[in-house]
This record gives C-alpha cells, sequence and structure tokens, in this order.
C-alpha cells in the first residue's frame, strides 16, 4: 500500500478511532492485525516470513533466559539472523558469485525475488538488537508473542525505520495507553508535516536526481554540479518526511518511536552529522558494534577505537546495499571520522583563534558538502558511475537538460519550501528567542491564531495534494 | 473522544470547503486566461461548424499554424491544437470533431516534431481532452489543482512575466509577440518517415481521415537548429502501417529553415506570430499542391 495515499490517509485517520474504541487488552493485537495487513498489501510470502522470523526470535529469546547453553543459543540466534540477512539481500554479491566460481547454476539471490523483503534491514537489526539486548542482560525476555510480532512489523515503522529497541518500544505496549486528545493531534501534525516533506519537496527533488542518475552518460555537467549540492536535501527531506510519518501516526496510537533526525546540516563536523542523521541507525551501529569491538580490543588501546570505528563504518555502508559504492561510502565515512578523532584538539585549537560564526559555518558547509560527495556513492548504481559522475563535472560538451520548464518550477517551489524547512531550523538552533517568539505566535490560543494555523495546514494539504498529483517517488529507504 | 472527533469533523469540512473553494478560483482562472482551455471550451460549441481545414498535433502547432491567415486567405481554418497533446489525442479530436459536426472538413494537417514528440504513439489523452469528453467519469483526482497542475505553470508565468501575458488567440492559434533567440547548435539529425509511418496512432488519423474523405497532411514542424534535419524538403507520400496514405511534408530542414530570423522563435522550437505566419504562407503553396 502506498503510504503518500489518500487511502492509507484515511485508513489510518479511521484506525486511530477504532484504536481507542477498542479495550485497553485487544490494542496491541488490533495493531498488529492493521501491520499484518499492511505487510500483506506487499505480499503474502513477506508475511508469512517475518511471522516465522518473529516467532524464531520469539522462542531464541525465551530460550536465553535458562542459564544454560546460554552463549550458543545466542549465537545460533545471530547466526541465523545474519544468515537470512545474507541470503535475502547480499547473495548476489556474496554467495551467488562464490557458486559461480564453481560452475554452480544456483542463483540464491532469487529468493529474494519470492520473498520480496522489504524492510528486512530494519527488522534484522531489530532482531539482533533484542537478542544482543537480553544476553547483556539490559532487559528480559517479551513473555507474550503479540507485542514482540508488533516490534518486529508495527506498520508506520516497519518500511524504513527508525530502528527501534525492543527496550523502548515493548515496555510501552505494556503500560495501559490513555486516548489524549494532544498526543493524537500533535502526531497527526507531524505526520501531516512529514507529508509535505515528501510530497512537496522531496518528490520533487527526486524528478532531477533520478533523471541524472539515470542518464549519467550524457547529462550536462552544470546539472551534476546542481544534483552534488542538492542530494543531501534531497535524501533528509525523503527520509525525514517518512520517519515523521512514522513518528507522528505511532504517536496517534500512544507509541513513542525512537528520533532519527536532529538538524542534520547544523552539525559542524562529520562526527556530530553522525549523531544527528539517521539517528537510529548509527546508534544502533555505536552500541551494538562500535563498543562491543573497542570493548573487546580494548587491550589494544587507541587502535582498538581505530578498528572498531573502521569496522562499524564500513559495515553500516554494507548495510545500504550489495555494491562495492555502498562499501566505499562507509570506508569515506570511516576515514573521514577517523581523521577528526585524531585532529580534534588541532581543529579546536584552531577554531579558538577564528570568529566563533565563521568557524560554526565553515563547519556546516564542508560537512554538508561531504556528505554531497559521499552521496554520489549512495545514489549511482555502481563504482564505475561514479567515477562517471565526477569526471564529467569538468566536461563541458554534454548538453542534455533534463527537465521541462514546469518541472524546473516544481523544482524552485521544493527548494523554496526546503529552504523555509532549513532557515526554521537554523533559528530553533542558533536564535533561541527569535524561536520562542515565533512558538509563542504560532501556539497562540485566541482565534485569530487558531484561524492562522488552520490556514497553514489547509495550505499543507493543498499543497500536498498538488504535488503528489504530479509524479510519485519511491522513498529512497524503502529498499532497504 | 467525542471532542476529538467533532473537531476533526469540523477540521475535514474546513479543509474540504476551501479545497472546493480552492478549486472553483483556480478553474475559473483557467477559464479565463488559458489558451487551451478557452480553445477547448470553444471547439466543444461547434456544432455546425463548417471549418475547411483543420490543425492538429501539439504547442509548436498551436503557435506556428497560421489559421486566420489561412482563413483570409478563403480557406475556413481552425487550429485544434494543444500543448503537450499526444497524437492519440490530436486522433481523439478529430474523431470527436466529426461526430460532432455534420460538415468535413477538406483538410487536415497534422503538425508533428520527431525530435520533442520522442515517442509518437504514447497512449495517455491530454487531460483537457480526457475529462470533457462525453461519458467521462469525474473522480476526485480530477480535481483542477491535481489534474491541470501543468497549466499552472503558464498561470505564474503570465502572472510574473509581461512577455508570456503578450499572446493573443485567434482562430485556436496562440500567437506570441515575444521573441526568443536560438542559440542552439546543429545537430546531425534525418527527417524520420518510417517513424511517421509505423506510428499506430497517425495511422489511425490517416485511416480516418482516408474513410471519411479527407485530404491528410502531415506536416513535420520547424524547431530549433540543434532539432533541425539535413532531409530535403520536398513533399512526399507516405505509407501508414494501417495500409493507408497519406502526404507528408518536412518543413524542419535546415533548408527550409532559412526562412526564419533569429526573432520568430519563442522557447524551445515554438514560432511567434511572426514565424508562424511565415510558416504558413509556406505551407499554403504546398496545399495548394
Amino acid at each position: 500500500m502506498e503510504i503518500v495515499s489518500l487511502k492509507f490517509t484515511i485508513l489510518s485517520i479511521v484506525s486511530i478511532f477504532v484504536y481507542y474504541l477498542l479495550n485497553h487488552k485487544y490494542r496491541a493485537g488490533f495493531l498488529a492485525v492493521l501491520s499484518c495487513g499492511f505487510i500483506a498489501t506487499y505480499s503474502y510470502i513477506l508475511l508469512i516470513y517475518i511471522i516465522i522470523y518473529a516467532i524464531f526470535n520469539y522462542f531464541i529469546g525465551l530460550s536465553l533466559q535458562g542459564l544454560k547453553h546460554k552463549k550458543a543459543i545466542f549465537t545460533f540466534g545471530i547466526i541465523i539472523n545474519l544468515t537470512q540477512l545474507i541470503i535475502l539481500r547480499y547473495a548476489s554479491f556474496t554467495i551467488d558469485p562464490f557458486i559461480a566460481l564453481f560452475n554452480g547454476n544456483v542463483h540464491v539471490g532469487n529468493l529474494a525475488r519470492i520473498i520480496l523483503p522489504i524492510g528486512i534491514s530494519y527488522f534484522t537489526l531489530q532482531g539482533i538488537g533484542y537478542l544482543i539486548n537480553l544476553k547483556m542482560g539490559w532487559e528480559k525476555p517479551e513473555k507474550q508473542f503479540i507485542p514482540f510480532l508488533l516490534y518486529i512489523i508495527f506498520y508506520p515503522k516497519f518500511l524504513s525505520g527508525p530502528v527501534e529497541r525492543s527496550n523502548h518500544f515493548l515496555p510501552q505496549l505494556r503500560s495501559k495507553i490513555e486516548f489524549a486528545e494532544d498526543n493524537v493531534v500533535d502526531g497527526l501534525k507531524i505526520a501531516a508535516f512529514g507529508l509535505f516533506k515528501k510530497a512537496a519537496i522531496a518528490d520533487q527533488m527526486a524528478l532531477l536526481i533520478n533523471s541524472t542518475y539515470s542518464n549519467l552518460d550524457n547529462v550536462d555537467a552544470s546539472t551534476l554540479w546542481i544534483v552534488l549540492v542538492l542530494q543531501p536535501l534531497y535524501l533528509y527531506f525523503d527520509f525525514s518526511g517518512y520517519t515523521d510519518m512514522a513518528i507522528g501516526l505511532a504517536k496517534t496510537f500512544g507509541v513513542e518511536l525512537l528520533p532519527n533526525f536532529n538538524k542534520p546540516f547544523l552539525a559542524h563536523n562529520v562526527t556530530t552529522f553522525w549523531k544527528r542523521f539517521h539517528i537510529s541507525l548509527s546508534s544502533w551501529f555505536n552500541d551494538y558494534v562500535f563498543r562491543q569491538l573497542s570493548f573487546k580490543y580494548r587491550k589494544w588501546g587507541i587502535n582498538a577505537s581505530v578498528f572498531a570505528m573502521f569496522v562499524t563504518w564500513t559495515l553500516f555502508g554494507i548495510w545500504h546495499g550489495a555494491g562495492w559504492n555502498f562499501m566505499f561510502l562507509g570506508v569515506l565515512q570511516a576515514i573521514v571520522l577517523i581523521y577528526e578523532f585524531f585532529t580534534k584538539a588541532w581543529r579546536t585549537k584552531i577554531g579558538n583563534n577564528v570568529p566563533a560564526p565563521l568557524n560554526i559555518w565553515s563547519g556546516r558547509i564542508l560537512t554538508y558538502l561531504f556528505y554531497g560527495i559521499s552521496l554520489v556513492f549512495f545514489f549511482s548504481p555502481d563504482l564505475s558511475s561514479v567515477s562517471v559522475f565526477f569526471t564529467s563535472m569538468f566536461e563541458s560538451d554534454r548538453t542534455l537538460l533534463l527537465l521541462n520548464p514546469g518541472q524546473v518550477l516544481a523544482l524552485v517551489m521544493s527548494m523554496v519550501f526546503g529552504l523555509i524547512f532549513v532557515i526554521l531550523e537554523i533559528i530553533q538552533n542558533d536564535f533561541r528567542k527569535t524561536d520562542a517568539a515565533i512558538m509563542k505566535f504560532w501556539n497562540g490560543f485566541d482565534r485569530k491564531h487558531k484561524f492562522f494555523r488552520w490556514i497553514v495546514y489547509f495550505l499543507v494539504v493543498v499543497i500536498i495534494f498538488f504535488s503528489a498529483a504530479e509524479g510519485k517517488a519511491e522513498f529512497v529507504y524503502f529498499r532497504f | 473522544m467525542k471532542r476529538f472527533a467533532f473537531k476533526t469533523i469540523i477540521f475535514s469540512l474546513f479543509i474540504l470547503l476551501n479545497f472546493i473553494l480552492i478549486n472553483s478560483i483556480y478553474l475559473g482562472l483557467l477559464m479565463l486566461t488559458d489558451w487551451d482551455c478557452r480553445k477547448r471550451i470553444e471547439s466543444l460549441k461547434f456544432n455546425n461548424a463548417d471549418f475547411e481545414l483543420l490543425a492538429l498535433g501539439a504547442s509548436t502547432t498551436s503557435c506556428g499554424i497560421d489559421t486566420e491567415y489561412l482563413t483570409d486567405m478563403g480557406i475556413k481554418s481552425y487550429n485544434l491544437a494543444l500543448d503537450g497533446a499526444t497524437i492519440k489525442t490530436s486522433y481523439f479530436q478529430l474523431a470527436e470533431y466529426l461526430s460532432n459536426n455534420v460538415n468535413r472538413p477538406d483538410y487536415v494537417i497534422l503538425g508533428i516534431n520527431p525530435p520533442i514528440q520522442k515517442v509518437f504513439d504514447v497512449e495517455s489523452i491530454n487531460p483537457l481532452v480526457e475529462i470533457t469528453s462525453d461519458g467521462y467519469e469525474l473522480s476526485l483526482s480530477d480535481a483542477p489543482i491535481l489534474r491541470f497542475r501543468w497549466l499552472g505553470y503558464e498561470l505564474f508565468m503570465k502572472i510574473v512575466s509581461r512577455k508570456h501575458r503578450l499572446a493573443d488567440f485567434s482562430f485556436g492559434q496562440i500567437k506570441y509577440k515575444m521573441s526568443v533567440v536560438d542559440n542552439t547548435d546543429y545537430c546531425e539529425l534525418y527527417s524520420e518517415v518510417e517513424r511517421v509511418a509505423s506510428s499506430h496512432w497517425i495511422g489511425e488519423i490517416v485511416r480516418l481521415c482516408s474513410e471519411t474523405g479527407i485530404e491528410m497532411l502531415i506536416v513535420e514542424m520547424p524547431g530549433y537548429k540543434a532539432t533541425q534535419n539535413l532531409s530535403k524538403t520536398g513533399l512526399g507520400t507516405i505509407q501508414s502501417a494501417n495500409g493507408f496514405q497519406a502526404k507528408m511534408v518536412n518543413l524542419n530542414s535546415r533548408e527550409f529553415c532559412r526562412i526564419f530570423e533569429d526573432d520568430d522563435w519563442i522557447v524551445n522550437s515554438h514560432l511567434n506570430e511572426a514565424g508562424g505566419l511565415k510558416l504558413t504562407r509556406e505551407l499554403a503553396k504546398y496545399l495548394s499542391k
């Protein structure tokens, strides 16, 4: 089922009413049924597969409660989780070439075409995270199956996260969720603005970005420069749009999901950027890979951190897909993060001798541009396309312009909307007093303020309709 | 919960009413200002029309064929071409005209521009034609702000640019006064007669004309230098995929396009009023042949 659709919106609103009309005992079950129905709209086989996956992890979790063979059960659980991920997601990159080496004619990658493992990169991390939490004693196994199933399949976050933590998600389902109008209204507002980000900003930018990467051989050089600068914003609005919809929708059901973005383009170095962008994923890798590795090899001293950082970020890159370009994406981040790690004192010293705004803004711009360059690895289908992209940026004999005047206008409008969001984030971050004044005006109680808010909401709805009519692009992170 | 449900209903009504209001205003503005809307409304009123010549095609035809000039020359003409119209749209328009009007035209000109219309057999129909045709069932997705978004671009350009407002609408032709110099370079292109002949929907128009005794002329419309071809200008005959014949003339040859000055163009291969007049004068010679 398409998320950016009237059908999904109406179904979601009706579900909210049904959810709160039901007895508390049946609410988790209702959400599980909704989530199963949602997944079934993509594939029944996927639904069956994911229920089996949840049953497996549920029982592994219960088995970890006993003291006997705890380590063996844990290892078995992790191996199965990783194996199914490798088979369904990375077979064409890892297993099939290996089989072909021995002249085998089996294509394990074909399994993915049958199961259609949408969201596998997300639910696998959640499954592994749950088992690690139990092994480390950070939480107790979930005794009831329905809440655990919901942890894996909860439909607002199923397709593209945030990557939930079991010790954050499950306790919420155990407590009684009362209807709170403010929560529901806030959730709907967050979801509406998420939808706006996706339909009115990201989808309009997608026209240029997608057609550039599918015409890399002859696209005009100036377009490539524009794409390089624009693509971080595109990915941000696409992904944070989805995340806002997920967080907002979950909030209407009284469930708080983990945050995924915190004004990422205001980060003044790559280290802080990754604490603000795709937070749930980067913090997952930080907690379950980096910390575990640096602790395990702590005897190596500082080298343990460097090694852990390198492994973590390489895995982070590979998580995004089966391809050398994704691995390079991760390695590139690792190199810069290690550089920042070793030069922190030196950079701080230089920074102290430069006026603060110049120091901060040069850092922000450099970080943004670095991420723009990194994304060429992300959006390109392979490494040779990455090379074509960078070399073509300096060729003047290319003439293919991709957009018609109407699409250019749509792109300009999306950039204006995007700029409004970015300016609001800057105000929120750097100009607290102005932000407080804006919020005071926005949250005013009298009729004038209320009417103003309703007009803004109406404009948001109209612009969403207006934008969605022209063409929709799939969410970028749906492929994971 | 009840309070929330009540608020939800009120808010939904607020959105719905304003949505209707916005759509009505948008539709009203388009009907008053948009050339294609006006043309469609005007052409739907043709009941006993006695045009001797109809021009069909997309925007290059809409700007380029001076039907007022042809009418003054004694061939009563109307330009039915619409911006972004597919060949299927042109077929649909012709069939609709023939079913609504007893008098058949003597000639039909179908303007095509291969470098722009990369694929002739696109199956979509121009939304203006589609939703105003008989038997079409309207749905929510046909709300003007959803369906006619691209006309919003034209409307926006008319608001911000005086040049875009400076145009006349006469006998279906849009006569732009502004000019944009063609800064493109020549490419090695040839007239794609085979592609035209093999097109399903061009074939259907040829068939319709043959069956109703209408002389049909397919015109490869002139474009910017980058789209002009090295083929000869002359008049020829093509055999369509469904076995019918029609005349075709290549007016997009470099040789022919020398008649145009730098200021005869508007953006992207479209002729302005002066350019359209020059083209139609030449085209009249072919019609007389």
